[in-house]
């Protein structure tokens, strides 16, 4: 008698297009084997809002508060890199207050960004505690955004030509006070990660990022600082005050959801000691915090900016008229997102969430159009959403 | 020299009479426009030779001049701020050009999302399917 050979059988595991563990709308198709992920195929496009196609046909000034609703969390990274592309067309010099202010805001962006992550990757493997009081924590930099700018997101600090508002030496002190304590919560969640069995056991080795791959596929920001490449855009293309402030690039040798882990706490520290460097020119330096801005002839510029997540571009092109004549923004999870498909082959199931929100993806369009299929006739209808709810009514 | 006349350089003995400097503005963004039979040869020297990252391809509609697609290169971990931006122009009938995703791979996505948002096709994709649009999308002709 023989026994048969058995082999599993195998499986798609659907995650998305809306799915608890996944914080935006974005759909993965996972081909299981009992527990472990062979293939994986990503389909984008059900957020996608256009916004490059509405920045066309908004003035310069407008496309600021578009840009700045591109996403949520980093919503200061994209006014800066709009504004800053915006000035590079009009030949725009920034004053220094306001070089060092819109320095200040993309720091505490950066924290706040960043403590964001490391407070939903714990959730996703489990440690409540931490995730608590990372979160508790992270609201002392809102605190301070919020004195600043008077919102917890969406600053609008930024306008071509400097900043909005100033900063009072009064309040100085006391955003000192929250970056000490800042610095100390960071401090705690650096040894917590890097010493707690739990953590390491579930996050060392998986979801790696092969280096070679890494390069081929230019992944950038904290993703590709966690494989070894030093890139960084503060350092490499400055902006702002960033050429004259002393900071270190971090870099993991890894590639795992651990070396990220280290290469963002890492970045939190510096990003502190950038913020107290802001503030102490902010209490010498004085003058205006905008400069004037006057038109902005035929031309093209690209600026780049180190977003929380990464390099972010932008792209405008101008015909001497007050309307952009075409703007193209290329967001760091761009690139990001499409190293999952090489990150997730291979892991368990239970790992998917946590790898996924490792790179911290950001998924910034929405759908304008939608696809209606009729089960009864099997008519197949496309086309915006106004003109389906008057042919379905 | 920098390094900026050494890619100019390697790029003129690479495509010959098809090289156009179009400006080179005061941040070291430096603009080239190209024939578009070149793109595969020079994207395999620029990244594969001289280290150079693909970060995006843009595409700006002329009108009845075309499409102008913009393809970005960054050297900046090089020297400091040094952007390339290769513009190649298409026709607005049967934009056609080669796909680099074989030799850089961030091209992919981007290649999708203007195969779907503006009908131009690259030659020999190895996956043309839709990305942002539905799959299910009717095709439409440009023209």
């Amino acid at each position: 008698m023989q026994i048969d050979k058995v082999t599993a059988p195998e499986y798609i595991v659907p995650l998305g297009p809306f799915h608890p563990a996944l914080l935006e709308g974005e759909y993965f198709k996972l081909k299981v084997e009992g527990e472990k992920v062979l293939e994986v195929d990503l389909k984008l496009g059900y957020n996608y809002r256009g916004i490059m196609k509405l920045a066309e046909s908004r003035s310069y000034h407008q496309n600021i508060y578009l840009f700045e609703r591109v996403c949520g969390i980093c919503s200061a990274a994209h006014t800066t890199a709009y504004t800053q592309t915006a000035e590079m067309l009009g030949g725009i010099e920034l004053p220094d207050r306001a070089r060092y202010i819109r320095t200040l805001i993309a720091e505490l962006e950066r924290i706040h960004s960043h403590l964001l992550w490391a407070g939903v990757g714990m959730e996703l493997i489990g440690f409540k505690t931490l995730f608590m009081l990372i979160w508790r924590d992270r609201e002392h930099v809102l605190d301070v955004l919020e004195a600043i700018s008077g919102n917890r997101q969406h600053y609008a600090m930024n306008t071509i030509g400097g900043v909005r508002k100033d900063i009072d030496k009064d309040m100085i002190p006391k955003i000192e006070e929250k970056l000490m304590l800042l610095h100390k919560a960071t401090e705690t969640a650096t040894k917590a990660v890097l010493e707690d069995r739990g953590i390491r056991a579930r996050t060392k080795g998986i979801g790696t990022l092969d280096k070679e791959i890494a390069r081929k596929i230019s992944v950038v920001g904290p993703v590709a600082r966690a494989t070894g490449m030093a890139i960084d855009v503060r350092k490499d293309d400055p902006y702002a005050a960033y050429d004259e402030i002393p900071f270190d690039i971090i870099t993991a040798e890894g590639g795992d959801i651990l070396s990220m882990a280290i290469v963002r706490l890492g970045e939190l520290v510096e990003s502190v000691k950038i913020s107290q460097f802001c503030l102490d020119k902010l209490k010498t330096v004085g003058g205006p915090i905008r400069a004037e801005v006057k038109e902005f002839p035929a031309g093209e510029a690209v600026g780049r900016v180190e977003a929380p997540r990464g390099e972010l571009m932008y792209y405008l092109v101008s015909n001497g008229t007050n309307t952009p004549e075409r703007a193209r923004v290329r967001t760091p999870s761009y690139l990001n997102d499409y190293a999952l498909l090489f990150m997730l082959p291979g892991e368990s199931l239970a790992d998917v969430p946590i790898t996924v929100a490792s790179v911290d993806p950001c998924m910034a369009c929405t759908d304008r159009m939608c696809s209606v299929t009729d089960h009864r006739t099997q008519i197949h209808k496309t086309g915006t959403l106004r003109d389906l709810s008057k042919s379905f009514r | 020299m920098g390094r900026m006349d050494e890619i100019r350089e390697q790029l003129i003995t690479l495509v010959k009479n098809d090289y156009e400097d179009e400006k080179i503005d005061k941040y070291s963004r430096v603009f080239v426009r190209l024939k578009p039979q070149h793109i595969r040869s020079v994207t395999r020297l620029l990244v594969e030779n001289l280290d150079g990252r693909l970060v995006a391809i843009s595409a700006n509609d002329e009108g009845i001049y075309g499409f102008d697609l913009v393809y970005h290169f960054d050297f900046s971990h090089q020297e400091k701020g040094l952007h390339l931006a290769l513009k190649v122009r298409l026709p607005r009938k049967k934009p056609v050009i080669d796909s680099i995703t074989e030799i850089a791979w961030s091209a992919n996505w981007a290649e999708r999302e203007l195969m779907d948002l503006l009908g131009i096709s690259f030659k020999d994709h190895p996956d043309p399917r839709k990305l942002f649009l539905p799959y299910a999308w009717p095709s439409e002709e440009v023209g």
